[in-house]
C-alpha cells in the first residue's frame, strides 16, 4: 500500500507540468501583448495627440470588456475553462491594432461590435445548453434566415459591387449575409435520431441551395464560397456519402462555369490569378495583392513596427487586406499564427466530437470551425494571390460589426460542442 | 550595438507565439469529458450491450454503435439517447417499431432503470441505476445505497466511506474529511455520484484540486483507484465492487 | 454517435489544404520575397522612383567600390580602380548583369528575409557587400594589361577568396564614353571576360593531357618521344613549333612540344582525356557565388586521330574562361583538390548581422594525390628551366605553363598563361589571357608576374 502511494506520488509530481493553465495569468499575458502593440501604435504616432487619446480609450475599454467577461463567467458563470475565449481575444486583439494602425476611426463600431458579440456569445452557449431546445429553433430560424436574404434582395445597398448592405438610417450598416453564417450552421446540423431519417437532409440541401442561390444575386461571391464549402462539409457529416457531395460538387462545377461565363467581375478574378506582378496588372487588378505581398515580404519574421507600414495606406486595409497589415507591422510569424488559430479551433472541434453529448453539437462545432477556418483561406490565401482574389473579411480581426458579431456567434458552437463547458451544471443538479 | 533595437519587435511575436502554443497545450492536455453509462442486457441470452455515449444508435447496419444479429432490426433502428432530463429512446423508421415496456413507440420516449425494450423480436433490459423511474421527481437514497466507496487518505492510510453517494472535504468541521491546513479552502471540494459516475467537484477553492496530477476545471469523472489532490494531501478514491479496469486514454 | 464522430474527420482533409497554401505561401515567400521587397513599387524603399538607401560595395581591406551619397550611386574614387573593377562590381544602368550590384540588389537594398527592410526603415541603409578582391592588385593588372583586350585572375586555392578579377576593355562607369556602341575598341565591353569569355586553352591544355597521359598510360614517365617538327596521321598532321628531337614527357611540357602531345593524346584515348578534362571542370556547370559562369567545352574527337592530336595539344574545339584555368591551377597546388572560388567575403546588414559569409568549399577531386605531385613537378620545372625564376619575386616558387591559342590563321594567337604560386603565405592560383598577344610566355606571363608580384610584395 505504502509503496503503491509512493509510486503514485511519483507520477503525479511528472504529470504535473502539463496542468491546464492559471487563466489568471494568462489573460494578463495577452492583455500585456495588446497594451504592448497600442504602446507601440501611440509611441509611433505620438504627435498625432487627438488620434492617440481615441486609441488609449478604445484599447482601455476593450480591455476592460476582456476582463469584465472573464471575470463575471468565473464567479456566477462558475466555468473554468476559457481558451477558446482567449484564443478569440488575442484575434481580435490583433485584427484591433492592425484596424488602430490602418484605419483609427473605424474602432468605436469595433469596440461595440465586441461588446455585442460577447454578449451574443453568452447567449448562444447557454441556448445551446438544452439540445432540445435548440432543436426546436432551427424551423423558424431557417425561414428567418431566407427572409433576411430575400430582404436583402429588395432593400439591399451595392457597396463595392456587391448588393450584401442594409442600411438603415445613416448611421447603421449591417451585412445580412454575416448573420445568415449562424444560422446556416444551425439548421445544418442535428441530433443523431434526426440524422438517420434521410428526409431530413434533403431539406437542408433546399435551404442551402437557396442561401447560396441569393448570395449570387447579391453578387457576394466569396461569402458564396464559404456557404458552399460549410455545406459540402456539413453533408458529409450527415450522410457520409460521397454521392451526395459528388453531386453537389458537379452542380456547383456547371454553375460555376455558367457564371464565369456571364460575371465578367469573377473571370476577371481569374485572370488576375498568379498575373499580379504582370505590368498592366501591378497597379491595377492586381494592386491589392502586389502591395500585401510587398508588405508581408518588408515585413520580415517580426514586422516593421505597429505604426509604420505601408499597406495600411492602400484601400481597404482595414477590412479585406487586413493580413498584410498585420504580416507587415508585427510580422509573418503573427500572421501565421492567426491562421494556425483556426486550424487549433478545427482541431479541437474534431477532438471534441467524440465525448460530445449529440451529434447536434459535433456537427455544429466543426461546421463552424470549417466555416471560420474557410473565411480565414480565402481571405489570406486570396490576397497574397495563391487562389484568386475575393473580397472576403479575415474572421475576429477584419473591420466591421456584423463580420465581428456573427465571428462570435460562430465560436458559441464551437464552445458548445466541447461537453466539459456545461460538466459543472450535470454535476450540480444531482448533487441536490 | 543597434540589432537591440530589434529586440521589442522579436518580443511581440515570441508574446503571440507563448500565448497561442500555451493555450494549444493547454487545450489538448485536458481529460476528454465524463460519458455516460448504461447497459442492456440481452435478455435471451444475458450479453451486455455497454452504453457509453449520449447518443447511441442501434441497428444491424454497421455504422451503428450498437450491432444487432436479428434480421428483423432494421439497419438504423432506434437511437439511445442521454439528454439533460435522462435517457430517451427514438425509433428511427424502423420497418418492425421499437417497444418499450410492451408498447410501440412513435416519438421520443424517457427510458428508466429496469425497462423492457424490444427491438426486431429480441428483448433487452435496460440497465441505468441512477435513472430509477422513482428517480425522475426527487433524487432519492436509492442512488446513493446502489453506489458506494470510499476514501483513503495517504498520509494517515485512514479510509473515509462514501455515504449518500456524496463525501466533503475542507478546512470546516463540518466536511467528512476535515483536514486541518490554513492552506485548504473551508469548502474544499467534494467527490459525488453523478450521471456520469463518480465526479469530483471544486467547490471553488483557492488552491484548486488535482486528479491523476491534472487540474480539475469544475468537476471531473473519476475512476477506482485516482488520486485526489488538495495541495500536499492526497487521497485515493476506492469504488465498491469495482472492476480493475481502467479507462485507457486520460487525453 | 461513432459514424458521427468518424464522418467529423473529414474536417482533417480541410485542415490538410489549409496547410498545403500555407507551405506555398511560406515557399513563395522564401524564393521570391526579395523579388517582392525589392518591386519599385515598395515605398519603404523607393521615393519617387530613386532607391533611399543602397548599401556600400568594399574590397576585402575596405576600400569603398560603390557606394550611395546624396540619393546618387557613387564608384571608387581611383579612376583606375573604377575601370578594372566595373565587370565585378556592376554599373548603375544593369547593363552588366552578372555583377554584384546586379545580383546582390535584394541585400544591398536592404532586405533579408528575416528583417524585412526593418533595418532600412531605421539606419537608412542597405547591407554592406565586402568583395574579397584587392582593388590594388586589381589596379596593378589593368595596368599590367595595357588597353589590350584580355582577362587575369587570381585566386587563393586554399580558401577559394578571388583576389583580383579584370577584364579588358572596360570603361568608366562614372563617365560612360558616347561611342561605347559603335567603337570597335569598346567591342564585348559589357561581357566578364574572366567568367564569361570562352577561349581555345592552347598550350595551357598539356597539362590536362599530361594528367591524363599519367593515370592512363603505364610506361608514360619512362617514354620517350621523337619530334620532327609534325605529327602524322593518314589524314594530315599536327605540325609543331620546331624539331625538338627526343623528349620524355616533362621535356616535351617544357617546351610544349605539339607532335609529342599529339601522339600523347592518341595514346590516352579520347575517352580518357575526356574524362580527366571533365573531371577538371569541363563541361560542367559552375558559379561563382550567385553570379553566372559560362560553361567550358570539352568535345569528344572520337577515332578521328588528327582531331584527338589536336584536341591533346588545346585546339580544336575546346574552349575554356580563364575562372575554369585558374581553378585548373589551382587543383593541381591544392593537390588535386580544387577549390570552389568565391567573390563575395561576406554580407553585413545595417544593424551589423552578418547575413551570408563566404565558406571554403572544395569540389570533388580532378586528380589524385600522386598525379597532382607529378605535375607539380612538371609545372616547377617550366617556370624553373624554361620560362625563368627571375620573372617573380624571390622565394615564390612561382609554377605554371603558357599556351599560344591559334584562332584564325590570320590573325595574332590568344597568348595564355596559367600557374600557381608554391608558396604556405601566398597559395595563389591565376591565368591570365591576353586577346591576339601573340606568345603565352612573352606576352601573357609577363603580366602574370607583374600582378603576383604586386600581390606578394607587401
Amino acid at each position: 500500500m505504502a509503496k503503491s502511494a509512493e509510486d503514485k506520488a511519483l507520477k503525479v509530481k511528472k504529470e504535473h507540468r502539463r496542468h491546464p493553465i492559471n487563466n489568471f495569468l494568462m489573460l494578463a499575458v495577452i492583455t500585456f501583448f495588446q497594451c504592448y502593440c497600442f504602446a507601440q501604435l501611440i509611441v509611433e504616432n505620438w504627435k498625432e495627440f487627438s488620434v492617440n487619446i481615441e486609441i488609449l480609450i478604445y484599447a482601455a475599454v476593450f480591455i476592460a470588456v476582456e476582463w469584465v467577461y472573464f471575470i463575471v463567467m468565473r464567479t456566477a458563470g462558475r466555468r473554468k475553462n476559457f481558451e477558446i475565449e482567449f484564443i478569440a481575444f488575442f484575434l481580435s486583439g490583433v485584427g484591433f491594432a492592425a484596424i488602430a494602425s490602418a484605419k483609427p476611426d473605424g474602432l468605436l463600431v469595433q469596440v461595440a461590435a465586441f461588446v455585442i458579440g460577447i454578449i451574443g456569445f453568452i447567449v448562444l452557449v447557454w441556448i445551446l445548453g438544452d439540445s432540445e431546445r435548440a432543436m426546436k429553433l432551427r424551423l423558424p430560424l431557417g425561414i428567418l434566415a431566407i427572409v433576411i436574404l430575400a430582404a436583402n434582395i429588395v432593400l439591399g445597398t451595392d457597396i463595392n459591387g456587391a448588393r450584401n448592405w442594409i442600411v438603415i438610417g445613416d448611421a447603421i450598416s449591417l451585412q445580412p449575409s454575416e448573420f445568415v453564417k449562424i444560422i446556416f450552421v444551425f439548421v445544418g446540423a442535428a441530433t443523431l435520431e434526426k440524422l438517420q431519417t434521410a428526409k431530413n437532409l434533403y431539406v437542408f440541401i433546399g435551404f442551402s441551395a437557396a442561401c447560396v442561390g441569393i448570395l449570387f444575386i447579391l453578387r457576394d461571391f466569396g461569402t458564396a464560397v464559404i456557404f458552399f464549402l460549410t455545406f459540402l462539409l456539413i453533408a458529409f457529416m450527415r450522410s457520409g456519402d460521397l454521392r451526395t457531395i459528388g453531386l453537389a460538387l458537379a452542380s456547383a462545377g456547371l454553375g460555376g462555369w455558367l457564371i464565369m461565363q456571364f460575371k465578367d467581375t469573377v473571370k476577371n478574378r481569374f485572370a488576375t490569378w498568379r498575373h499580379v506582378w504582370d505590368e498592366e496588372m501591378i497597379d491595377g487588378k492586381g494592386f491589392q495583392q502586389t502591395r500585401v505581398l510587398i508588405g508581408i515580404a518588408s515585413g520580415g519574421l517580426f514586422g516593421l513596427g505597429l505604426g509604420k507600414g505601408n499597406v495600411r495606406n492602400v484601400i481597404f486595409s482595414s477590412t479585406d487586406l487586413i493580413f498584410g497589415v498585420v504580416c507587415e507591422e508585427m510580422g509573418i510569424i503573427i500572421g501565421l499564427l492567426v491562421l494556425a488559430s483556426f486550424v487549433l479551433f478545427a482541431i479541437y472541434a474534431i477532438n471534441n466530437a467524440r465525448t460530445s453529448r449529440s451529434a447536434f453539437y459535433a456537427i455544429a462545432a466543426t461546421a463552424a470551425a470549417g466555416l471560420l477556418l474557410f473565411q480565414c483561406c480565402i481571405n489570406i490565401f486570396g490576397v497574397t494571390d495563391v487562389i484568386p482574389f475575393t473580397g472576403v473579411t479575415l474572421p475576429f480581426l477584419s473591420r466591421g460589426g456584423s463580420s465581428m458579431i456573427s465571428c462570435w456567434g460562430l465560436l458559441a458552437f464551437i464552445k458548445a460542442g466541447d461537453a466539459r463547458t456545461y460538466l459543472t451544471t450535470y454535476g450540480e443538479i444531482k448533487k441536490k | 550595438m543597434k540589432l537591440l533595437l530589434y529586440l521589442p519587435q522579436i518580443l511581440l511575436s515570441i508574446m503571440a507565439v507563448f500565448i497561442i502554443v500555451r493555450l494549444f497545450v493547454s487545450l489538448f492536455s485536458m481529460r476528454p469529458a465524463g460519458r455516460p453509462k448504461a447497459v442492456l442486457i440481452n435478455r435471451n441470452n444475458g450479453k451486455k450491450l455497454a452504453i457509453s455515449t449520449y447518443e447511441t444508435s442501434i441497428g444491424r447496419g454497421r455504422s451503428s454503435d450498437i450491432q444487432l444479429a436479428s434480421s428483423l432490426a432494421s439497419r438504423s433502428h432506434a437511437v439511445i439517447s442521454r439528454r439533460k432530463q435522462g435517457w430517451f429512446i427514438t425509433d428511427t423508421e424502423s420497418k418492425t417499431g421499437t417497444f418499450v415496456n410492451g408498447a410501440q413507440i412513435n416519438e421520443p420516449t424517457r427510458l428508466y432503470h429496469d425497462d423492457l425494450i424490444s427491438i426486431g423480436g429480441v428483448d433487452y433490459t435496460f440497465v441505468a441505476p441512477h435513472a430509477r423511474r422513482d428517480d425522475a421527481e426527487s433524487s432519492s437514497e436509492s442512488t446513493a445505497t446502489a453506489t458506494g466507496g470510499y476514501i483513503i487518505n495517504l498520509a494517515t492510510n485512514y479510509e473515509y466511506p462514501i455515504k449518500n453517494g456524496s463525501i466533503s472535504i475542507g478546512r470546516g468541521k463540518e466536511n467528512d474529511i476535515a483536514i486541518d491546513d490554513p492552506t485548504v479552502s473551508r469548502k474544499h471540494a467534494s467527490v459525488i455520484y453523478t450521471d456520469e459516475g463518480w465526479c469530483v467537484v471544486d467547490k471553488d477553492s483557492r488552491a484548486g484540486v488535482g486528479v491523476n496530477g491534472y487540474k480539475v476545471h469544475g468537476s471531473q469523472p473519476i475512476e477506482d483507484g485516482d488520486t485526489i489532490m488538495i495541495n500536499t494531501h492526497s487521497f485515493v478514491f476506492k469504488e465498491a465492487n469495482a472492476k480493475r479496469k481502467r479507462r485507457g486514454a486520460r487525453g | 454517435m461513432k459514424s458521427a464522430a468518424n464522418r467529423i474527420k473529414i474536417m482533417w482533409v480541410f485542415i490538410a489544404l489549409a496547410l498545403a497554401g500555407t507551405i506555398f505561401l511560406v515557399y513563395s515567400m522564401v524564393v521570391d520575397g526579395g523579388k517582392w521587397a525589392t518591386s519599385s513599387k515598395n515605398q519603404h524603399l523607393y521615393i519617387n522612383g530613386t532607391l533611399i538607401g543602397a548599401g556600400n560595395i568594399t574590397d576585402a581591406d575596405g576600400v569603398v567600390l560603390c557606394k550611395t551619397a546624396d540619393g546618387k550611386r557613387t564608384f571608387a574614387e581611383d579612376g583606375e580602380i573604377r575601370r578594372s573593377l566595373l565587370h565585378t562590381v556592376g554599373d548603375n544602368y544593369g547593363f552588366i548583369s552578372s555583377s554584384v550590384q546586379n545580383q546582390y540588389r535584394t541585400d544591398l537594398s536592404g532586405y533579408n528575409r528575416i528583417m524585412g527592410v526593418w533595418e532600412l526603415c531605421n539606419f537608412e541603409q542597405g547591407s554592406e557587400v565586402m568583395l574579397s578582391v584587392k582593388s590594388g592588385a586589381c589596379r596593378t593588372a589593368y595596368e599590367a594589361l595595357g588597353g589590350r583586350k584580355g582577362a587575369v585572375c587570381v585566386y587563393n586555392y586554399k580558401t577559394g577568396a578571388v583576389l583580383v578579377s579584370v577584364s579588358t576593355p572596360t570603361y568608366d562607369p562614372e563617365d560612360v564614353p558616347d561611342d561605347i556602341d559603335g567603337n570597335d575598341e569598346y567591342e564585348g565591353v559589357y561581357i566578364n571576360r574572366v567568367t564569361s569569355g570562352l577561349y581555345p586553352p592552347g598550350s595551357t591544355f598539356k597539362v590536362v593531357t599530361a594528367a591524363s597521359a599519367i593515370d592512363n598510360v603505364k610506361d608514360i614517365k619512362t617514354k620517350t618521344f621523337n619530334c620532327d617538327g609534325a605529327y602524322h596521321t593518314d589524314y594530315g598532321e599536327v605540325k609543331c613549333m620546331s624539331v625538338h628531337g627526343e623528349l620524355s614527357l616533362k621535356t616535351a611540357l617544357a617546351k610544349s612540344c605539339n607532335s609529342a602531345f599529339a601522339e600523347i593524346a592518341n595514346e590516352t584515348g579520347s575517352n580518357n582525356l575526356k574524362k580527366t578534362a571533365e573531371d577538371f571542370g569541363y563541361n560542367k556547370a559552375m558559379k561563382l557565388g550567385k553570379l553566372g559562369v559560362a560553361t567550358s567545352k570539352f568535345v569528344s574527337p572520337g577515332k578521328d586521330e588528327l582531331e584527338l592530336g589536336w584536341a591533346g595539344i588545346g585546339q580544336s574545339k575546346t574552349l575554356v574562361t580563364p575562372l575554369l584555368q585558374m581553378q585548373i591551377m589551382g587543383a593541381i597546388a591544392n593537390d588535386g583538390v580544387p577549390v570552389k572560388p568565391y567573390i563575395v567575403q561576406k554580407v553585413t546588414t545595417a544593424a551589423g548581422f552578418v547575413s551570408e559569409t563566404a565558406v571554403t568549399v572544395p569540389g570533388s577531386r580532378a586528380v589524385s594525390e600522386e598525379t597532382a605531385s607529378d605535375l607539380q613537378q612538371m609545372l616547377r620545372n617550366n617556370v624553373e628551366n624554361q620560362y625563368g625564376n627571375w620573372h617573380f619575386n624571390d622565394g615564390l616558387k612561382a609554377c605554371g605553363k603558357s599556351g599560344t591559342a591559334e584562332v584564325e590563321s590570320n590573325e595574332t594567337p590568344h597568348a595564355w598563361f596559367a600557374g600557381y604560386l608554391q608558396n604556405e603565405e601566398y597559395p595563389y592560383a591565376f591565368a591570365v589571357i591576353v586577346e591576339h598577344g601573340g606568345s603565352g610566355s612573352e606576352v601573357a606571363l609577363p603580366v602574370a608576374a607583374e600582378v603576383i608580384n604586386s600581390l606578394t610584395s607587401d
